[in-house]
Order: structure tokens, then C-alpha cells, then sequence
């Protein structure tokens, strides 16, 4: 299953980050350093693991910087 | 259990936690899930690491009372545990300060040090939002406080919850319960309501706090209430006796505070129970006072001259066990107090905020009150502009 960064995005919102922090994302960016903060992140990854069925670790996800990062693993697993 | 028996059994409880303390093992997948009673040395060497012996409540460190508790229904506790079976993290929804019976709080998430950089603290939060609320019986609602120096359980409180801002407590914790957090000064929280069952009764507005407990009533468009507005001119009952209940929080320096009904003996409990926490060097009292009776203004009157301001409506706090099912929120400072920073996640709350704030400083002019300081710039106060959210359902997926 190949999903891209640009669906992802489109979680940004579902999973509590702000509108207008989720449409200003670039994908190729670090999440974290483009307003995410330590209650969104854990969010977008548990929405992740819910809507893909796949299980991503703190460890790992703390390594996915990126939503191209996301993209890859997830598409990788699902 | 009699007061010696039950000091001895905490006493052993703790001895055997001690004793048994071990570090986890960190870097395993986090799970979680209701409590069982195994779970319980688990949560005991939680509190143990963070609390250390200070906890105030037996119920933690005592396996059987934490196991009878969650039997009981009068906590709910869900733990986080890791591969090997080792509680990492927990959090509960239990009876605390409401007099409400059916009004629980939300809270006490603690997530053992080896955890802190994991999303342990988050997934406990998920699991009470997935299976708990609005789900458990005997609870109508909920309450829970979220600090205002940063934004982090603000945020969580109101984030797929519905939680919503309905108090603040100005300056509620002392800079020493959140050591090594960098902050300077007083701490202030704010109290978010999430109502699941709406309970019917009167309410007496007191004339002085009109326009604030009317600007806060929108929040839940579904309390209905039958509304007087209560003049400061009408006075208790001759020989009618107020019904009071006080909590100190020694650590804090707070007493809170219950009125359920207001008698004729209002002023003299006021002025006992300030006069009491004054000689005990408190630094705040809160008075919940239900807004049942018709004579509610006078008590405002009342509470003005000693020098408290508005802090908050809260929908429900007393529900059966008041004159009526609401409260009215006070708060008096005893004396001067540095405050830490305030911020706020939700338009909301900053509305809510600007409330508060703008009557403290009404009972320094008026009153003679004591100053909080430094105060928020009130127009910048949900920043940054990002999170100038709304937390009302009808604002999308909250």
C-alpha cells in the first residue's frame, strides 16, 4: 500500500493540530519544527496506527521527522 | 479501619513499595488498560517516585483499598504497562473536591521518569477518552485542572474531550510543586467542566456577578435553568444556619471552601474560616458557594468586602448536595503573590481568564485587595494566534 505525505496531511487536522498549522506544513520538513507540539505529535502517530493498522513505537516515531518520513513507513507496513 | 490501624497499614504498604522499588527497564512498547488488581504495586511505586511518602490519600499505596476503590466505582483507573508487566504510567477519573456525587474528576497522570520522552502520558489520556468518558456509571461529569504556564494539559483537556473552561484559580500552586519546570511564582489553573448529564434546579444569580456568570452560562447550551437574578438586599432567613464544609491544603496554602446552603450566619463563617486560614499563613481560600438560595447576592456582598473576586461558574459542582446543583467560585488572596505565567490555549479560556483577572483588580481598587502580579497583557492572552481555538463541539472534530 503506497500512501503519500499529501494524505497524511490531511490527517494533520483529524488528529487535533491546529487548521492553520496543518495547511502550512511542508512535507519535507520536520513536523516539530513547523508548530507541532508534544500534545499533536503523539496524536498524529496513534491516528496513524488506528487508521493503518500498523504499530509505531515512540522510538521509531520519534525518528520520522518528516511527513515524506511518515509516508515511507507507513507505506512500508500497511 | 480506625486512625491508627489505617496510618500503621499505609505505613507497611509503603515499607513493602521501598522495598521493593526497582528501576524499569525503558524503551518498551506502552500499552494500557483499565486496572486489575494486579496492577497495584505497580501504581504504589508510581506514586512512591513521585510523591515519595507524601501522597495525602492511603488509596495508591495500599493495594487492597486501590483494588476495593476501583471495585467500588469510586475511582477508575487506567494504567500504562510495558512488555515485561511493569506499570510505566497512570491516570484516573475519581472523587475528589466536588460535592457532587455524581461530578468526578479527572487526572493524577503519572509516568514513571524512564517514560517521560514516550507517549505514555498521551495514550493513557486516549484510553479515558475512548472508553471512559461518558461511558462509566454513577458519573454525570467531570472537572479537571490544567495548568496555565504552558498549554500542554490545556490542550489535552479540550482536545476530543469536551472539557471546557469555566474557572481560574489565580495563583492556586506553589512554585515548589512544579520544581524543575524553571518557573518563578505561584501557579494558576484553570477548572474545565464536561457535563454528560444535565441535572435541573435553580439558580440565583447574585446581582454583582451578573454579567460574568451570564457571559459563562453559554457554554453549555443544553444547562437549562430556571434564572433569578438575586438582589443584595435580600437577606437569609432569620436563625437560618449555613452549611459548610473546609479543606486544607496545608502544601498549598489554599482552603477551599463548600456552602451548600446559605443561612443567616454567612458573614461570621466567612469571616471564621479567613480568620483560620490567615493564622495557619495560607495564601488563598476558595469559596464554592451554591447559587440555590434567593439570597445569594448578600453572600456575594459579603464575600466582596473581604475581598474576593469572581474565579469562576461552575454547572453542577454541588448537584443534589446543594441548595441548588451550581456553584459560584470565589477566591480571596490573603496576600501579595508573584504569579508564574499564564497562558491559554482556547479563546475560551482566555475569556474566562479576562473575567477573573479583570475582577482581582477590581477588589485591589474597590477592596483594597492583594495584588497578583505580574498580571497578562489581557488582549495577548491566547497566543500565539495559532491557537486561538474554540473549544465548543460545534467548532468540528473537538
Amino acid at each position: 500500500m503506497t500512501v503519500s505525505a499529501l494524505q497524511l496531511k490531511d490527517l494533520l487536522e483529524e488528529a487535533g493540530v491546529q487548521p492553520q498549522v496543518a495547511q502550512a506544513v511542508d512535507p519535507a520538513q520536520p513536523l516539530l519544527k513547523q508548530g507541532l507540539d508534544s500534545v499533536d505529535f503523539p496524536a498524529f502517530c496513534a491516528l496513524l496506527e488506528q487508521r493503518f493498522g500498523i504499530s509505531l513505537e515512540e522510538e521509531t516515531a520519534l525518528t520520522l521527522r518528516s511527513l515524506e518520513d511518515f509516508a515511507r513507513y507507513v507505506s512500508e507496513r500497511a | 479501619m480506625s486512625g491508627d490501624k489505617a496510618l500503621a497499614r499505609r505505613q507497611e504498604a509503603i515499607a513493602e513499595l521501598r522495598a521493593n522499588y526497582a528501576e524499569l527497564v525503558p524503551g518498551q512498547k506502552v500499552t494500557t488498560e483499565a486496572y486489575r488488581p494486579e496492577h497495584a504495586p505497580g501504581v504504589g511505586r508510581l506514586f512512591l517516585q513521585v510523591y515519595a511518602d507524601d501522597y495525602p490519600v492511603d488509596e495508591p499505596y495500599v493495594p487492597e483499598l486501590l483494588t476495593e476503590a476501583n471495585r467500588s466505582g469510586r475511582i477508575h483507573t487506567i494504567v500504562a504497562r510495558v512488555a515485561d508487566g511493569s506499570v510505566v504510567g497512570q491516570g484516573a477519573v475519581f472523587r475528589s473536591s466536588p460535592p457532587n456525587p455524581r461530578m468526578y474528576e479527572y487526572g493524577q497522570i503519572l509516568v514513571d521518569k524512564a517514560y517521560r520522552n514516550s507517549f505514555a502520558a498521551y495514550r493513557i489520556h486516549l484510553f479515558a477518552t475512548k472508553n471512559m468518558f461518558g461511558q462509566l456509571p454513577g458519573v454525570g461529569a467531570l472537572y479537571g485542572e490544567a495548568v496555565c504556564h504552558h498549554l500542554v494539559t490545556q490542550k489535552m483537556s479540550v482536545t476530543a474531550s469536551d472539557f471546557l473552561a469555566c474557572g481560574l484559580q489565580l495563583g492556586l500552586m506553589p512554585e515548589a510543586a512544579y520544581a524543575g519546570e524553571g518557573i518563578e511564582g505561584r501557579v494558576t489553573c484553570f477548572i474545565h467542566i464536561r457535563l454528560d448529564e444535565i441535572l435541573q434546579g435553580p439558580l440565583c444569580i447574585p446581582a454583582c456577578w451578573r454579567e460574568q456568570v451570564e457571559a459563562t452560562l453559554p457554554t453549555w447550551p443544553h444547562l437549562t435553568r430556571t434564572i433569578s437574578v438575586s438582589d443584595p438586599g435580600l437577606a437569609a432567613p432569620e436563625g437560618s444556619v449555613s452549611s459548610v464544609s473546609v479543606r486544607h491544603f496545608d502544601f498549598a496554602g489554599v482552603s477551599r471552601v463548600h456552602i451548600a446552603a446559605i443561612g443567616a450566619d454567612f458573614a461570621d463563617c466567612v469571616a471564621r474560616e479567613l480568620a483560620q486560614a490567615r493564622g495557619q499563613d495560607f495564601t488563598v481560600v476558595q469559596f464554592f458557594v451554591s447559587l440555590g438560595d434567593a439570597w445569594t447576592g448578600q453572600a456575594a456582598e459579603v464575600l466582596r468586602r473581604e475581598g474576593g473576586f469572581f474565579a469562576g461558574f461552575l454547572p453542577q459542582w454541588f448537584g443534589p448536595a446543594g441548595n441548588g446543583p451550581d456553584a459560584l467560585l470565589v477566591q480571596v488572596l490573603l496576600k501579595p503573590i508573584p504569579l508564574a505565567p499564564i497562558r491559554t490555549f482556547t479563546e475560551r479560556g482566555a475569556a474566562v481568564a479576562r473575567r477573573v483577572i479583570l475582577d482581582q483588580q477590581r477588589a485591589c481598587r474597590e477592596f483594597g485587595a492583594p495584588q497578583a502580579a505580574p498580571l497578562p497583557d489581557l488582549d495577548a492572552l491566547c497566543q500565539p494566534k495559532e491557537n486561538a481555538k474554540q473549544d465548543t463541539p460545534e467548532a468540528g472534530k473537538e
